[in-house]
């Protein structure tokens, strides 16, 4: 069960290798994409508050673990420079049976993006760098 | 007292600073906000940070602990 910060392009990260007792492992992969709110995206960089990421992104894989039954995980974000089509975030949620290992994984997902110290900085095809924010940022009533 | 701040993000770029030690006379966190606000010309409002002392989350209104570190967090974009 660890969460886990990265330089090294997670394209060459091996499988995480669950216990027997695991019927299922799904995984999501997050990728570097061409565009967001309108805006064709050329690449974008990571930076993290790196104690407090590790810190938080643990709590969320042992949150998921009591919530669904979670048998084992593994989360790695990359941080650094990252291209068109690279993987940024990598989740494994290895369980007894599939369903739960669905539900656990888009869960842990979720939480990364709105709970880790993690930023986000696209360069656009213009020339012009933005600051990204939570997604849940733009909805009414929701803050951190 | 002595409080270090670590900045990251918008906050890094707008102080131009990765961290910085400060002898504050504040004694909560949000009121150091206002201060390093002031000082550093931060665009970002309160209600869109979080705050960390210690590497830990804290409230926004939690006393500051003399020799802290705290950091506050624009709105992460993780994943």
């Amino acid at each position: 069960m660890t969460f886990q910060l990265t330089e090294a392009p997670l394209e060459s990260l091996g499988p995480m290798v669950p216990p027997p007792s695991c019927g299922a492992v799904v995984v999501f992969h997050g990728l570097v994409r061409n565009h967001n709110e309108g805006k064709a995206v050329e690449a974008l960089d990571y930076s993290a508050y790196p104690e407090l990421a590790l810190k938080e992104g643990q709590r969320i894989l042992e949150e998921a673990q009591a919530r669904f039954g979670l048998v084992a995980a593994r989360a790695v974000h990359r941080i650094g420079a990252l291209r068109l089509g690279e993987r940024a975030v990598v989740v494994e949620a290895a369980t007894a049976h599939r369903e739960e290992g669905f539900e656990a994984c888009r869960w842990i997902i979720d939480e990364i993006k709105a709970r880790v110290p993690v930023w986000k900085q696209e360069h656009y095809l213009d020339g012009s760098r933005d600051w990204v924010a939570c997604h849940r940022c733009a909805h009414p009533g929701h803050r951190h | 007292m002595k409080i270090r701040l670590r900045y990251f993000a918008q906050l890094r770029e707008q102080s131009g600073l990765e961290f910085e030690d400060r002898d504050t006379p504040c004694l909560r966190v949000d009121e150091l906000w206002e201060e390093v606000a002031q000082a550093h010309g931060f665009t970002l409002a309160p209600r869109q940070l979080m705050a960390a002392q210690n590497d830990e989350f804290c409230a926004w209104d939690a006393p500051l602990e003399p020799g802290a570190t705290v950091v506050f967090m624009p709105p992460v974009a993780g994943g």
